[in-house]
């Protein structure tokens, strides 16, 4: 028995290191100057495999969606190359590399989330390359001071968020506000953009409790934030499940703000773990209409290829915006090859048209984010009894 | 203050029952799972599985999951674990082979199933128990008195049977066992069943409160190494009482200190029970023999 | 021919630090030629290199000491993130910070390893587990190092790479931009091919293997003469000060810091590092390191997902880690003792390895060994005075008084449980017993701990042998010599002239004491490989390099058949005849009657008779004692 086992073993790793050798490289892109200008080499990269590998799926995803628009409207083709950077910050750094360098892709899509994205943003602002960041939402990882800014955001920065949040948390003169935020990179951006716009503003945030991701009871928080008086509260936490770990204990110890902020990050599976009286009064800000045709027909494009709603759809619509803008500026430059054109073309574009909803001129020379902070063109956005969003109304309101 | 000391207890059961798998395991076998979090998490998608049969009863159900994960114990033990197996204190390949378990199990998970947390559609109690003094969601206190009785179930059989007289045996001294008819392969192979059931069953408790996800394992294996190292591991009694303490210990700490801070001092903490006592709190200290 | 010969054979030691400066030479030629293509291999080897520094450390640690610690990481991660503090805060010189970098988490480490010394296996995994995480935690919430953010970060430090260090006026630029050559990677692959050499030469010292003895038996380390709770301190502190420097390396290659990289997954994997290669091998955290590394992004690995994906299925496949963590099982299963360790195995076993020593010419070798232990010291007579033992209320041993005068031999015999091994415990240190007192030579023994008095000259073996079986006879004989007991680290480190030349003088008694015990044909050949009555005789000749002053032998005969036996009384009594003191534990009454000239019968821990053999042999209390406990080998002949 044992040495059945100990050969199968001996055959098994056997063949792993034989495959290992024998498959060889045979996976190196088309590289950059393949004959067609307009059939661009992108480069994908994301958590394919790791605990996030849903933001791999709707980066895929969001631009297979936009792949037959951008070749009618643009004439533009993609050749993917794919990485995975398995959420590891250093493993993003060696992908980036070869994606630059060897594959030497057009555009980089992604990483998708923030760490990978911090730790190679350099090296792509420094090697020049047009950078599509449509997921990530970490303010730092575009620099400001880069000239020329070779990334552009699709999805909106963190800062924004907050500060269409804190216009909404301190609607009422007086309020009370606290937040409770997860103790990771995106809780940690949350609190330090709250804190900040709070000093601003001339405000002060109340309370702040840290959320242990995939914590099972967070009552003691709930209670420390409902003793201190709050009335107004932002939950900045990664999952739906650890948004419903909060309302969970809201519940149980009848703590009912005025104003229960949470964030998009809400959308990822948080209906199926909370009860329906916990999300009577929550709400989440959105740049996007989450009900609107715009986005609700990707959505609803998404469900129809392939079968299941996405996990983010969010994620999805960015990247297909993502998709576009780029596909758009390589057919205003007329080669993709030309990266600095295609640079400079995405940041004077005119107009940008993402399935109905258009920008006029979204970026300049040191904007390079697509949402703006003005609360008026931000929604609030809540669910129904059933599960399903509903929009609640403008955040300037 | 009640409400978290009831609260953490409860949660500190789920510990306590894993734990006590690792104090199982350790004394009949000297090794430990460390993949013990991820046989949870299959434990939780089998039945998540079997959510969808809806004649089943939900104990039912849950027996069924604690069965099937049962089986995958006894064969990890006996496939991957066994060989590994010596009286040589510094040959942790069975350490390694169980490391390496767990992340093929996540993969594995995470590519088939999603990293998303999935309601558990059964055996989730809506609602807050009210004691009086104290207060407590209804499925932790399910949790508790389920990982609990099934905590001094398993603790009965093993100190006051002839069967967990034969597991000692075992572990003891193997070849004399063997000697008297006891084989150590199916002593091992029962250990680790009965401790992979009892996760299954703590597990999948557990994510009817919190959502079922893959990597529920690193949640898991910390806190409940914890309470079986503080408990003496080779004591079942002691590895409940060191699962309670450690999950009352973790929730006060959070509730004193704030979440962060809190976690580190109850993990400090582990660290100075093992300063003062190595052989932990609930076991004797072994003399050294020449 | 031997014109030829001569040359090469002097070159030899230079072999392997020749071969590592070749092949640290071309990865520097490779990496630093500045273009854009080679920029993810080097920084793969960059970050091969960082690991691999932290991988040899863990090395002295899980492959030799037996100590296996999760905490590698996190020190790594100490270093890592100190040496960015240094450069940011401060600006320091690149030297300096590289300093600092190994410093902090060395200490951090003597922190650990004092909390942990009373512990062993799980709840030593388990601190440094709890080490991992809290270190984790620290960098990931602590407003200083960025968090999350990284460290450096745009929004507090205005970049998110350091600014490259300067090293005698070179910046060391990150491999991370085409048309810059990387010269960060020059010291970071000199480091790591210094510090494989490093433990080359420190595994091979008496601290070194100090370390394996360790791992073998803290109980045997102290009968060394190890100051086992000093070593253990140092070794890790080594070790985490390497890691340290490793992460420095780290932040040299990457330039930037994100905690989410010195998470608890990093320690596993420097474990697995180690012990895929092979744990305790020079080369096995290189190819370990290398192995890992390279597959976590090798382009055959991804192809082989996709290959999962289209012919198994896209749901239920491995992706890389899911493949590496697969691998590791495949070869712990295939390869035990790792890819370089077993491939040493097959290697030594189609060509056995020949003995690192040559053999003794030198007339007498008890008359060398001994001649040694009396230039040490005066009389070297031991007196044991009415010393006591109890264990919960039972007396073991009860106001016992032995005396074993230079150059004789002294038997203690005596039923099963008589306390004879006590009495062997508590003069060789292992219990601190109650009562009376003990001399050697005039200095009193008692409140010594066991080390004090190996290095005292008490030599001892165990009723059952202990040796480290994947050593070689002449390494676990060479461990008895003084140098285990008393080198330093630093010692280790550094290699003076003095220690080159104790060095020689130490296998010159290696080679003398395998000559008296006959075992000079098996030098070369491992622990494992020898016979039970073999190993014995191993035992013995380690005690006789210690120099020791007096000899004490715990049932020497057990387990050996009569020529065997025989044999051991001719050594015994060569030793005796060169002037050492011999105590004696031994039920084979044969040899006793043979070669004791004193002895001592203990019966329920008390002595019931002492004078010379045949008094006591046949004095009928002692022959009603063993008769009375069912014993016949009074008479002579073998005895269990």
């Amino acid at each position: 028995m044992n040495r059945t086992l100990r050969s199968v073993a001996a055959g098994a790793a056997a063949l792993t290191l034989l495959l290992t050798a024998a498959c060889g490289s045979d996976d190196t892109g088309s590289g950059g100057d393949s004959g067609d200008p307009l059939r661009a080499t992108i480069g994908l990269i994301g958590p394919k495999s790791g605990a996030a590998q849903f933001y791999w799926t709707e980066l895929v995803r969001g631009i297979e969606l936009a792949e037959p628009e951008i070749k009618e409207r643009f004439g533009v083709t993609f050749d993917k190359v794919e990485g995975d950077d398995q959420g590891s910050p250093d493993v993003a750094s060696r992908v980036i590399q070869t994606m630059l360098n060897q594959d030497e892709v057009d555009a980089v899509f992604g990483p998708s989330q923030s760490g990978p994205s911090l730790q190679v943003a350099e090296t792509i602002q420094r090697t020049g390359r047009p950078w599509l960041v449509s997921i990530a939402a970490a303010d730092e990882i575009l620099d400001p001071d880069a000239d020329p800014n070779w990334g552009f955001r699709t999805n909106n920065n963190n800062s924004d968020a907050i500060a269409v949040s804190g216009s909404y948390l301190w609607a009422e003169p007086g309020a009370k506000v606290g937040i409770f935020y997860g103790a990771d990179a995106y809780g940690q951006s949350n609190r330090d953009m709250l804190a900040a716009y709070a000093e601003d503003n001339d405000k002060t945030v109340v309370h702040e409790e840290v959320i242990q991701p995939g914590a099972t009871d967070v009552s003691s928080q709930v209670r420390k934030m409902r003793d201190a008086g709050v009335d107004s509260i932002l939950v900045a936490v990664t999952t739906g499940a650890d948004t419903a770990a909060v309302s969970k204990a809201m519940d149980q110890l009848g703590f009912e703000p005025d104003r229960f902020l949470v964030t998009a990050t809400v959308l990822a599976g948080y209906t199926d773990l909370a009860q329906p009286r916990e999300w009577e009064n929550l709400a989440f800000i959105e740049p996007r209409d989450l009900t609107g045709d715009s986005f609700a027909g990707i959505a609803q494009r998404y469900e129809e290829e392939y079968g299941e709603k996405p996990t983010s759809a969010v994620a999805v619509y960015t990247t297909y915006t993502s998709a576009i803008l780029y596909a758009q500026a390589v057919a205003a430059a007329k080669d993709a090859h030309d990266w600095e054109a295609v640079r400079q073309a995405m940041e004077d574009t005119p107009s940008l048209d993402v399935n109905g909803r258009v920008w006029e001129q979204p970026f300049g020379a040191d904007d390079h984010d697509l949402y703006e902070d003005d609360p008026s063109s931000w929604y609030v956005i809540g669910f129904d009894p059933e599960g399903n969003l509903r929009t609640i109304g403008s955040a300037g309101s | 203050m009640l409400d978290q000391i009831l609260v953490g207890a409860a949660i500190g059961c789920l510990y306590a029952l894993i734990a006590q798998g690792f104090a199982l395991t350790f004394r009949t076998t000297h090794t430990m799972n460390f993949a013990t979090g991820e046989i949870g998490a299959i434990g939780a998608f089998v039945a998540l599985g079997l959510a969808g049969v809806g004649w089943l009863p939900a104990p039912a159900k849950l027996a069924a999951a604690a069965i099937i994960v049962a089986l995958v114990g006894a064969v990890v033990f006996a496939v991957l674990i066994r060989p590994f197996v010596t009286n040589d204190g510094h040959d942790a390949r069975w350490l390694l082979v169980t490391v390496a378990l767990s992340l093929v199990a996540v993969d594995l998970l995470r590519n088939s199933q999603g990293t998303q947390h999935r309601p558990l559609d059964f055996a989730r109690l809506d609602g807050v128990l009210s004691l009086g003094f104290a207060q407590v969601p209804k499925q932790l206190a399910l949790l508790a008195v389920v990982c609990l009785a099934l905590g001094i179930a398993i603790a009965l059989l093993v100190t006051r049977t002839g069967l967990g007289v034969r597991m000692r045996a075992v572990a003891e001294d193997t070849e004399t066992a063997g000697l008297v008819g006891i084989d150590a392969r199916r002593m091992g192979m029962l250990s680790y069943a009965i401790g992979s059931a009892a996760v299954a069953v703590g597990a999948t408790l557990w994510t009817g409160y919190v959502g079922v996800f893959p990597d529920i394992g690193p949640l898991l294996l910390v806190p409940a190494f914890a309470g079986a190292v503080i408990g003496g591991l080779i004591s079942v009694w002691g590895a409940l009482a060191g699962g309670v303490l450690y999950g009352i210990a973790e929730q006060l700490f959070a509730h004193w200190f704030g979440a962060t801070a809190g976690g580190v001092i109850g993990l400090v903490a582990v660290v100075g029970v093992l300063v003062l006592r190595p052989e932990g709190l609930f076991a004797r200290r072994v003399e050294v023999k020449v | 021919m031997a014109a030829v010969a001569l040359p090469l054979a002097r070159l030899r030691p230079w072999a392997f630090p020749l071969a590592v400066a070749v092949v640290a030479l071309l990865a520097i030629l490779y990496t630093t030629d500045g273009s854009g293509v080679r920029l993810s291999n080097s920084q793969q080897i960059g970050q091969i290199c960082a690991f691999l520094v932290a991988s040899v450390g863990l090395n002295l640690l899980v492959g030799r000491t037996g100590m296996h610690s999760f905490a590698q990481g996190a020190f790594l991660a100490i270093g890592a993130y100190t040496f960015v503090w240094t450069q940011l805060t401060w600006d320091a010189p690149f030297l300096v910070g590289m300093l600092l970098a190994a410093l902090v988490p060395a200490l951090a480490g003597v922190v650990i390893a004092v909390a942990t010394t009373r512990m062993r296996g799980p709840q030593l995994a388990m601190v440094t587990l709890i080490t991992a995480v809290v270190v984790y935690k620290v960098l990931a919430e602590w407003k200083p190092f960025g968090q999350f953010g990284g460290y450096p970060n745009t929004a507090a430090h205005g970049s998110s790479l350091i600014e490259p260090p300067s090293l005698f006026g070179w910046e060391l630029q990150p491999p991370l931009f085409g048309g810059t050559p990387a010269t960060a990677l020059v010291p970071v692959i000199v480091i790591a091919a210094l510090s494989l050499l490093l433990y080359r030469r420190v595994a091979g010292t008496g601290w070194g293997l100090s370390l394996s003895v360790i791992k073998q038996s803290e109980l045997l380390a102290a009968h060394l003469g190890v100051n086992v709770y000093l070593r253990k301190v140092a070794v890790v502190s080594f070790a985490a000060g390497l890691a340290g420097l490793g992460g420095a390396c780290y932040a040299l290659v990457f330039a930037h810091l994100q905690p989410e990289s010195f998470a608890l997954m990093l320690g596993v994997n420097l474990i697995v590092m180690v012990i895929l290669g092979g744990a305790g091998t020079v080369l096995g955290p290189v190819i370990g390191t290398a192995v890992i590394v390279y597959l976590q992004t090798a382009p055959s690995v991804a192809a082989f997902v996709r290959w999962e994906n289209d012919t198994i299925s896209d749901r239920w496949y491995l992706s890389a880690q899911g493949l590496i963590a697969f691998m590791m099982i495949a070869v712990l299963f295939a390869m035990p003792a790792g890819i370089v360790g077993s491939a040493q195995r097959l290697l030594r076993r189609r060509r056995p390895r020949r003995a690192a020593i040559a053999p003794w010419h030198g007339g007498e070798p008890a008359a060398h060994l001994v001649a040694v232990a009396h230039t040490s010291g005066e009389s070297a007579e031991l007196v044991v005075t009415d010393v006591g033992l109890a264990f919960g209320g039972v007396r073991a041993v009860d106001g016992v008084s032995i005396t074993v005068a230079p150059g004789s031999i002294v038997a203690v015999i005596g039923p099963n449980g008589a306390g004879k091994s006590s009495v062997v415990n508590l003069i060789s240190g292992v219990y601190a017993g109650q009562g009376g007192s003990m001399h050697l030579g005039g200095t009193p023994l008692r409140g010594l701990p066991a080390y004090r008095r190996a290095r005292l000259g008490i030599a001892r073996t165990f009723q059952t042998p202990i040796l480290s079986p994947e050593l070689t006879v002449v390494d676990n004989v060479l461990v008895g010599s003084e140098q285990t007991a008393s080198m330093s680290c630093a010692g280790a480190v550094s290699a003076t002239r003095a220690a080159r030349r104790a060095r020689e003088r130490d296998l010159r008694d290696v080679a003398a004491a395998l000559e008296l015990v006959g075992l000079t044909e098996e030098a070369g050949r491992t622990a494992d490989e020898l016979s039970y009555g073999q190993q014995r005789l191993v035992e013995l000749a380690r005690a006789l390099v210690s120099r020791p002053r007096l000899l004490v032998l715990d049932e020497p005969a057990a387990g050996l058949n009569p020529t065997e036996i025989a044999a051991l009384a001719l050594i015994l009594e060569r030793l005796r005849d060169q002037g050492l003191s011999v105590l004696l534990v031994e039920h084979h009454m044969d040899l006793v009657r043979r070669i004791a000239d004193h002895v001592v019968c203990m019966i329920d821990g008390r002595v019931a008779a002492a004078a010379d053999a045949h008094t006591v042999l046949s004095d009928p209390l002692v022959v009603s004692a063993y008769l009375g406990q069912g014993h016949v080998a009074v008479a002579g002949g073998q005895h269990a």
